[in-house]
């Protein structure tokens, strides 16, 4: 069975809103110097793809933008809200950017319908009857339905990431954040997740998708950015990335990520 | 031939056991002929048959009938209830303490935390014979029936305990507790029907207001229809004591106080502990999706941090059915101090009294454990990620 | 596209300082006054805190009488100490021969040196080990005599010398006990493990005054005649029996947390069970558990307060001895604070210890 199916062209991204806006963003953890003047610009409909060493800062960038770290220095602005410290603002971003996590933190004590549901209801104020109708709807797409009333305990890593990313898109976000959506995951299991993603980014999805997979990246990303040390590296279109990247430190992170097994194709 | 059968493993390994059990055999037939031969000349009878006589004193607090007259059996019975009182109105008390306390401890206001944390630990640290002693002090300085505190003279304040108006008609208690526990199972009953009908899963009201509605429609149903004839007894002061109404002696305040403060710290710990091991990363899925921090805890923590807490809450209640035991230091005749205590001094059956203690403590334990695992197959069905 | 050097030390900057102001500032309102709720928690706290707090203090320390011979000294409303003050001897030392105190002294500092031993990892862990097996039998001959030293009988033993013995003796004790059961707990054969799941359930099961009544009362029976043990030491033994089982638990649970490749390794290496055991499972289960039979050891520290119930006096006995007697008549209040204070430091540095201990070990480990 091959990987995953083929993203359709984008439509031009000349005229758009810009979705994120970062400008010289700088972080520290304590003395340790996380963020060096991150500065980077996501229009509306872009799919990025950041990767890098691990430790490089890229998961703490993207938790970032949705303030689960906070900056200290540059100004962060999500869909044209500046975030500096302001709760309302920050709900209101919240609601807005959808998060996809490493360990898919779906809650336990409650069945998949109801992870997806209750954020609606409780945040948004939906109707019961309403949220269960989208949920339904959602998990339909990443086919999962039919576990509607199960516990997360009882689905594989895959199923749980799958609804995972539908309990995030039950919030009609705008952007979606993915934080290593599949580094935890058995194999086998990845190409489904990522069978998603593509899905996403079909239909429109602002996507910042931390990963390794960097098949997905030469298929999907409308730009790739490589980041090291807390900086932004390189960043260029996937062509230009793969096939000619610029910096030696580029080129030797791809020789070594991308000799381990060459990648699906 | 021989020698390959004494090297075979499991030979020596059965020859090994045979050994154990027959030094244990041993050891056991040494101490039961002793102790026979020292009961002989001590002039101590053996058996159970010593349960059938008269009793001959006189237990303060008691919840069923009893009178000097009564057998040991009885009596033996009356300590056994009065155990179980103590615990329950302890287990009570300190749940809600402690589950109190845990919040506060893990509260992000900081005074609040360090101010808990610091109550924590005293209660924890000090032992559970200081913290009876103490109350038993304070509750014997209170003032007597003369200058007894009350309110609205349905309740009374002394040293000589807690006294509070009553049903005249004993068994009305029976019937009354009769009927919260049966209005509480019918509301979970028809709640769990309701919820098992619908579609979807965790929908459904939640099953603690149905219970809590039960638990006071159908005793308040009863009242209505009956409560015309019912007699209550008021307690007045006379003398020494009060007439009527029933007392709860200062024995029985202090046991409880005192297990429950005590008690309540662990509670506390476990609660915290708990709460505490729910990963970050629900913490981050709930900001992400835009919940604030009381729905947080209240609907997505929380619940989850009850399952871990059940096996530990458990074995806190059952020190607290053990620790009862040290109502033999204030005269709280409970099943030591009855059976283990007076029971023993007067017919000198110390091996016999003993071991029946010992045996009711560990049906209580057992029965308890047995429960227990029932909780984890069925909550195992539902397993955790 | 951009491209950016790849210096990476080099251009790392340090932190934006604010000023120390700023940040204390930010840090009270983020910890005391996030919300409006919290707020008013914090402001109510603040004001009971305030109210209670200078009473407390007038009524302990500062309106108190700490010298004096007897009640008739205590004036100036706060709290007498004088019961405390001067029966200290008989708290501490209980009725042992004024000439001999040096001994228990002695055995004070011996047991109060097992904190820093465990501590420090320079020390060889044969020393340790060593000095765990002698300590109790060394306190024991300080403690009691015979041997070169003036035997004392132990019904002298009373106060806080009676709960650092029987607790620290108790313990020590019991360990090596503790450990086979636990292993018999483990152990395949079916009558070994029978016999240690029956005598560790029934002790867990049955509350401790049950086995001390059954100390006091009952094993005078299955001695064989003329044999007396005296009080203290039935206790003792009880002691030690009770802290056996639970401790068998810890160091089960030990065991079970140590990874089965340690097992298959030492039978792959040809070792036998009870060199198995000796040399390589053991001293790292019980390095890994000492901080949790440090919290048992808090138990058993206090659980020894009970021994008062068989008639063995140890410093709570003392108190209620000294609040019944007519000329310290009304002072339990003190009494019991000095009590209470007593336990609290002590339990409390003890399990501030274990847990920097734990900390310690997670540190080493990972």
């Amino acid at each position: 069975m091959s990987a995953y199916s083929q993203p359709t062209d984008t439509a031009s991204a000349d005229c758009k809103s810009v979705a994120v806006s970062i400008n010289n963003l700088n972080k520290w953890y304590g003395n340790f110097h996380a963020l060096k003047n991150i500065s980077l610009e996501v229009t509306s409909g872009e799919r990025i793809v950041i990767c890098g060493p691990s430790g490089s800062g890229k998961s703490t960038l993207i938790r970032c933008i949705n303030q689960l770290e906070q900056h200290q220095q540059g100004t962060l602005s999500v869909l044209g809200e500046t975030l500096d410290g302001d709760r309302k603002r920050l709900q209101w971003i919240r609601r807005n950017v959808g998060m996809s996590f490493q360990h898919f933190n779906l809650f336990p004590h409650l069945s998949v319908l109801k992870n997806c549901t209750l954020p609606q209801t409780s945040n948004l104020g939906i109707s019961q009857a309403e949220a269960i109708e989208y949920a339904l709807s959602l998990l339909d797409r990443v086919q999962m339905r039919e576990h509607a009333n199960k516990y997360p305990g009882q689905l594989s890593g895959g199923q749980q990431q799958r609804i995972a990313i539908a309990r995030a898109l039950c919030m009609r976000p705008k952007i979606m954040l993915f934080d290593e959506p599949t580094s935890a995951l058995d194999p086998e299991m990845i190409s489904e997740v990522l069978d998603v993603m593509v899905d996403l980014a079909n239909d429109g999805m602002t996507m910042l998708c931390v990963t390794h997979e960097m098949g997905f990246a030469r298929r999907v990303a409308d730009r790739v950015v490589f980041m090291d040390h807390g900086k932004i590296v390189e960043e260029a279109p996937p062509q230009q990335f793969f096939d000619a990247p610029q910096s030696p430190r580029t080129q030797q992170f791809l020789t070594q990520i991308l000799d381990h097994g060459e990648k699906k194709t | 031939m021989w020698t390959k059968i004494f090297h075979n493993a499991r030979v020596l390994s059965a020859l090994q056991q045979c050994a154990v059990l027959a030094v244990v055999a041993a050891v056991f037939y040494v101490l039961i002929t002793n102790a026979s031969a020292n009961l002989d000349a001590l002039g101590i009878a053996s058996g159970f048959d010593f349960l059938q006589e008269r009793a001959g004193y006189v237990i303060s607090f008691q919840l069923i009938d009893y009178s000097p007259d009564d057998t040991y059996l009885r009596a033996y019975a009356v300590g056994l209830l009065n155990t179980l009182l103590v615990s329950i109105l302890s287990i009570a008390l300190a749940t809600i303490m402690g589950v109190f306390l845990g919040i506060c401890r893990v509260s992000e206001n900081w005074l609040l935390g360090r101010l808990s944390h610091l109550a924590v630990e005293f209660l924890r640290n000090v032992p559970l014979i200081v913290h009876l002693i103490w109350w038993y002090g304070l509750l014997l300085a209170l003032p007597n029936i003369r200058q007894a505190i009350s309110i609205n003279d349905v309740v009374f304040l002394s040293n000589r305990g807690l006294t509070l108006t009553w049903a005249s008609d004993g068994s009305l208690v029976g019937w009354g507790i009769l009927c919260v526990i049966a209005g509480a199972v019918l509301g979970y009953v028809l709640m769990a029907r309701h919820r098992a009908s619908l579609p979807w899963k965790g929908f459904g009201p939640s099953v603690w207001p149905a219970m809590l509605a039960g638990a006071i429609a159908v005793p308040t149903l009863v009242y209505l229809f009956t409560g015309s004839s019912w007699q209550w007894d008021v307690p007045i002061a006379r003398g020494f004591g009060f007439k009527g109404g029933v007392t709860l002696t200062p024995e029985l305040l202090a046991l409880w106080l005192a297990l429950s403060f005590y008690s309540a710290s662990y509670i506390a710990e476990i609660v915290r502990g708990s709460i505490q091991s729910v990963s970050r990363g629900q913490y981050e899925a709930a900001s992400a999706l835009g919940f604030l921090e009381m729905p947080t805890m209240l609907r997505l923590i929380v619940p989850q941090a009850i399952y871990p807490m059940v096996p530990q809450v458990t074995s806190t209640y059952l020190n607290i059915i053990k620790n009862s035991s040290l109502g033999v230091i204030i005269g709280y005749m409970e099943l030591v101090s009855a059976t283990g205590g007076t029971t023993l001094n007067q017919t000198g059956q110390a091996i016999e009294c003993i071991a029946l203690v010992m045996a009711t403590y560990c049906v209580i334990s057992l029965v308890t454990s047995l429960l227990m695992n029932i909780y984890n197959y069925r909550i195992s069905l539902r397993t955790h990620s | 596209m951009t491209v950016s050097t790849t210096d990476s030390y080099a251009d790392d900057q340090a932190p934006p300082r604010y000023s120390g102001g700023y940040v204390a500032m930010r840090s009270i309102k983020k910890k005391l006054f996030p919300t409006p709720f919290q707020s008013f928690i914090t402001l109510v706290t603040l004001v009971l805190l305030v109210w209670f707090t200078p009473l407390a203090l007038d009524w302990l320390v500062f309106s108190a009488n700490f010298v004096g011979d007897s009640k008739a000294d205590c004036v100036g409303g706060g709290a007498c100490w004088l019961p405390v003050t001067q029966r200290i001897d008989l708290f501490v030392y209980g009725f042992y021969p004024d000439m001999e105190i040096w001994r228990v002294n002695i055995a004070f500092g011996l047991a109060a040196a097992i904190l820093p031993l465990l501590y420090i990892k320079r020390i060889n862990r044969r020393w340790i080990v060593g000095y765990l097996i002698v300590l109790p039998l060394v306190m024991w001959w300080l403690l009691k005599g015979g041997a070169g030293l003036e035997e004392v009988s132990s019904t002298k033993f009373a106060g806080i010398l009676v709960t650092v013995f029987l607790g620290v003796i108790g313990m020590l004790f019991a360990l090596p006990i503790g450990i086979l059961l636990a292993l018999g707990r483990r152990s395949k054969k079916p009558v070994i493990k029978l016999l240690s799941v029956l005598y560790i359930e029934f002790v867990r099961s049955v509350p401790v005054i049950t086995l001390l009544f059954m100390a006091s009362l009952m094993i005078q029976f299955f001695l064989p005649e003329g044999l007396t043990i005296d009080i203290f030491m039935r206790v003792l033994i009880v002691l030690i029996m009770f802290t056996a089982a639970y401790m068998a638990e810890t160091i089960r649970g030990g065991l079970q947390g140590m990874p089965s490749g340690q097992f298959e390794a030492a039978d792959a290496l040809g070792f036998s069970y009870w060199k198995t055991m000796s040399l390589i499972i053991l001293p790292q289960v019980l390095r890994n558990t000492i901080p949790p039979l440090l919290t048992q050891f808090i138990g058993l520290f206090k659980e020894t307060t009970l021994v008062v119930v068989v008639g063995v006096l140890d410093v709570v006995g003392i108190a209620m001895s000294t609040t019944s007697a007519p000329e310290w008549l009304g002072l339990e209040n003190e009494i019991y604070f000095f009590l209470a204070l007593f336990f609290f430091v002590i339990c409390f540095t003890l399990s501030c210890y274990a847990s920097h201990l734990e900390k310690q070990m997670d540190k080493n480990r990972s």
